[in-house]
């Protein structure tokens, strides 16, 4: 539910803010039309979502990342900057983005292993705010999350959205 | 340059093209060997054949033949068949072709994989698979 800050405190919820977003779509709807297949739309989305939240990648305590295959999640932390290109299977290997790592990834299963309806977005920013609220036992929650990065692909990897949560209570 | 054409109507278990709209010019190109693309005034060059030019809105761009070559942007080998038809077919190389005028196709492959590259050169075949269209499939030239 997204509601003004005014709301939030009467309801007594803890509140999390949209403290950037960013959109773009790169092509049509033909994987033969997309510019370049190793670069998505998240290049363009993930500086300018970063830039209005003011954050690096320092900051951002989970990350929720569309993975509609193996090769997308691993482009899209690229694209993001949380490693360079070409460098995605690396820097997901040895437990970087497992729980307890230095960027806990898809903390719900991701699209891969939790479920994949097609439009997986919505369950990015879900999960992307509950971490931030803290709903979890166990591993499966971040400790003290207080950034928190989602991101959506869509189309045929012709359409990215980047959007950062940020803990404000 | 206009590719051979092979009669495959017997055999071919795939889908079968129904030409529509813009793509009616397109599909009557592939029964004579000719691929062709769409050139709009202003300049753009697109393939699949769509009712609107992608770059500046304009309808109906004309059409232009290929010369029906070009350079393997990327492939992969498919072990499961994308479609029921496709399942004799496996493995079986699907790439997308940047051809010689610019657009890039998404096509079948018909070559061994160990045979292909990124950069490989191929030029276009087509199997005929209805009384109204040919499949463009390319091969290494």
């Amino acid at each position: 539910m997204l509601v003004s800050e005014e709301k939030a405190a009467e309801l007594g919820v803890p509140e999390i803010a949209v403290a950037g977003v960013a959109s773009t779509s790169t092509h049509r709807q033909d994987i033969s039309e997309m510019p370049d297949m190793t670069t998505t739309g998240a290049a363009v989305t993930g500086p300018k979502a970063f830039d209005q939240a003011g954050i690096t990648h320092d900051d951002v305590d989970v990350a929720e990342i569309y993975d509609s295959f193996t090769y997308t999640a691993l482009v899209t932390l690229e694209d993001l900057g949380f490693c360079e290109k070409g460098e995605g299977g690396e820097f997901v290997s040895g437990g970087t983005t497992a729980p307890g790592g230095e960027l806990p990834m898809n903390t719900q299963g991701g699209g891969l292993s939790y479920c994949h309806p097609g439009h997986f977005g919505v369950f990015v920013l879900i999960e992307a705010a509950r971490q931030l609220r803290g709903d979890y036992e166990g591993d499966r929650q971040v400790a003290d999350a207080e950034v928190a990065v989602a991101h959506g692909t869509g189309g045929l990897l012709s359409s990215s959205s980047t959007v950062v949560l940020r803990r404000e209570s | 340059m206009t590719g051979r054409v092979e009669d495959r109507r017997e055999e071919w278990e795939g889908p079968v093209p129904v030409p529509t709209g813009a793509t009616v010019p397109f599909w009557a190109g592939t029964l004579e060997g000719e691929l062709r693309y769409q050139e709009c005034e202003c300049g753009h060059r697109q393939l699949y054949p769509r009712a609107v030019c992608t770059a500046c809105g304009a309808e109906d761009p004309p059409f232009e033949a290929s010369e029906g070559v070009g350079t393997i942007y990327t492939y992969t080998v498919c072990h499961v068949p994308g479609e029921p038809g496709f399942g004799d077919r496996v493995p079986y190389v699907v790439g997308a072709i940047d051809l010689a005028e610019g657009p890039r196709l998404l096509t079948l492959l018909d070559a061994d994989p160990d045979d292909l590259e990124i950069g490989t050169a191929v030029g276009v075949t087509f199997w005929q698979v209805s009384e109204k269209a040919a499949i463009p499939v390319f091969v290494p030239e």
